[in-house]
């Protein structure tokens, strides 16, 4: 090696050692690269994805419990304020919508606030049963509905061989308004979540 | 006799107008706690959403908001509380509760100002006292390097120049 490659070499080294100094000041003003998500699920009796209903019957009675535990997951870089609503449909009320990001026209029968630290996991149990039904001929309609021990009030008619269906939307606090909005912005995007699960209550008719 | 039958009309027709307007008294006072009790849950929803955007702010300080997301998160399930008490007709209990949140909140909110403040200033020592780390590694690369290549090129030529076969004159 002749001297003049020995000097590059000490230049080199002593270029990648000054770099490696300012790396820590430099990564400060980096912006962190990472895709923000929140998770919304809903888990079976035992925390997993089965068992939703008792005995795996989709059929719940009058006054049958039903256990269900609420999944969570904050990814979106720091701490989130989420609220979820629980909505009781029929097979023709309006679901939300992933698309545009409405959510169900109907009002939440039930609602569990939460703030959520960045990476942060929560499980909630929520455990609901039909209260009360109201019987019309072959339609029948749920009056009332436990949730967590709380009776609400709910109105949708299904019949005919309609199911009924819950359905869990995460509507998130926005900083702008100051108040909760179905989803999370993602640069010029909005991204929601939302879960649904059927079940019949044809055999409390009669 | 006469002054004895006009005292127990006047009472009767008391207890009559008692009767009479004492519902329609009920119910107002009852709308009116119902008011006080709903103003006082969604003052402590407001008072939650400020708490919450200051933890928010104290986080993206740099400040470790465990603590004070906790706190939230107890508030949270006292409103909760209070809301289905509201729901339940407990209106007094409803106010009460909300209370609570509205106050749990304020501490939060305080506690996160605080912690802001705190955050923005170990975070500016900590990146001057990186600044500060990073200037003196490439000051000191600076000059050991050329420390070190001064005695490198000393070493190395005097190495080449006895490696160099001697030339003597050639003498006649």
């Amino acid at each position: 090696m002749s001297l003049d490659d020995w000097h590059l070499a000490f230049v080199s080294v002593c270029l990648l050692v000054s770099l490696a100094a300012c790396a820590p000041v430099a990564m400060t003003y980096l912006p962190r690269r990472i895709e923000p998500f929140m998770a919304l699920a809903v888990l079976g009796e035992e925390g997993m994805s089965e068992h939703y209903y008792p005995g795996d019957d989709p059929e719940i009675d009058l006054g049958e419990p039903v256990s269900w535990t609420l999944y969570l997951y904050n990814h979106m870089g720091e701490a989130r304020y989420v609220s979820v609503r629980l909505k009781r449909l029929n097979a023709r009320m309006a679901a939300p919508n992933s698309t545009s990001c409405s959510p169900s026209p109907a009002p939440a029968a039930y609602e569990v606030r939460r703030v959520l630290l960045d990476n942060e996991t929560w499980l909630y149990p929520l455990s609901w049963s039909i209260e009360d039904v109201y019987v019309v001929g072959d339609y029948l309609e749920i009056e009332g509905l436990s949730v967590n021990g709380a009776v609400v009030e709910t109105h949708a008619l299904a019949g005919g061989g309609d199911s009924f269906r819950i359905v869990l939307e995460l509507w998130v606090y926005d900083e702008g308004s100051n108040e909760f909005r179905f989803g999370w912005s993602y640069g010029d995007e909005t991204r929601c979540a939302w879960n649904q699960i059927w079940f019949n209550s044809t055999s409390t008719v009669g | 006799m006469c002054l004895t039958k006009d005292i127990i009309l006047a009472s009767s027709l008391f207890s009559i107008i008692l009767i009479l307007v004492s519902p329609i008294c009920g119910s107002a006072l009852c709308e009116s706690d119902a008011e006080d009790a709903r103003s006082a849950v969604e003052s402590a929803e407001e008072a939650l959403g400020s708490a919450y955007l200051s933890v928010l702010e104290a986080e993206r300080a740099g400040g470790d908001v465990s603590g004070l997301v906790a706190s939230l998160n107890d508030a949270l399930e006292e409103r909760s509380r209070a809301e289905r008490a509201f729901e339940s007709g407990e209106y007094d209990a409803a106010v009460l509760l909300a209370g609570g949140v509205a106050e749990g909140s304020g501490a939060v909110l305080d506690d996160a100002v605080r912690l802001r403040g705190y955050a923005e200033l170990s975070g500016k020592i900590a990146l001057r006292n990186q600044m500060v780390i990073s200037f003196e590694i490439i000051y000191f690369t600076i000059i050991f390097g050329f420390l070190g290549w001064s005695l490198f090129r000393d070493r190395y030529l005097r190495r080449m120049m006895g490696l160099r076969p001697e030339v003597v004159a050639d003498e006649p």
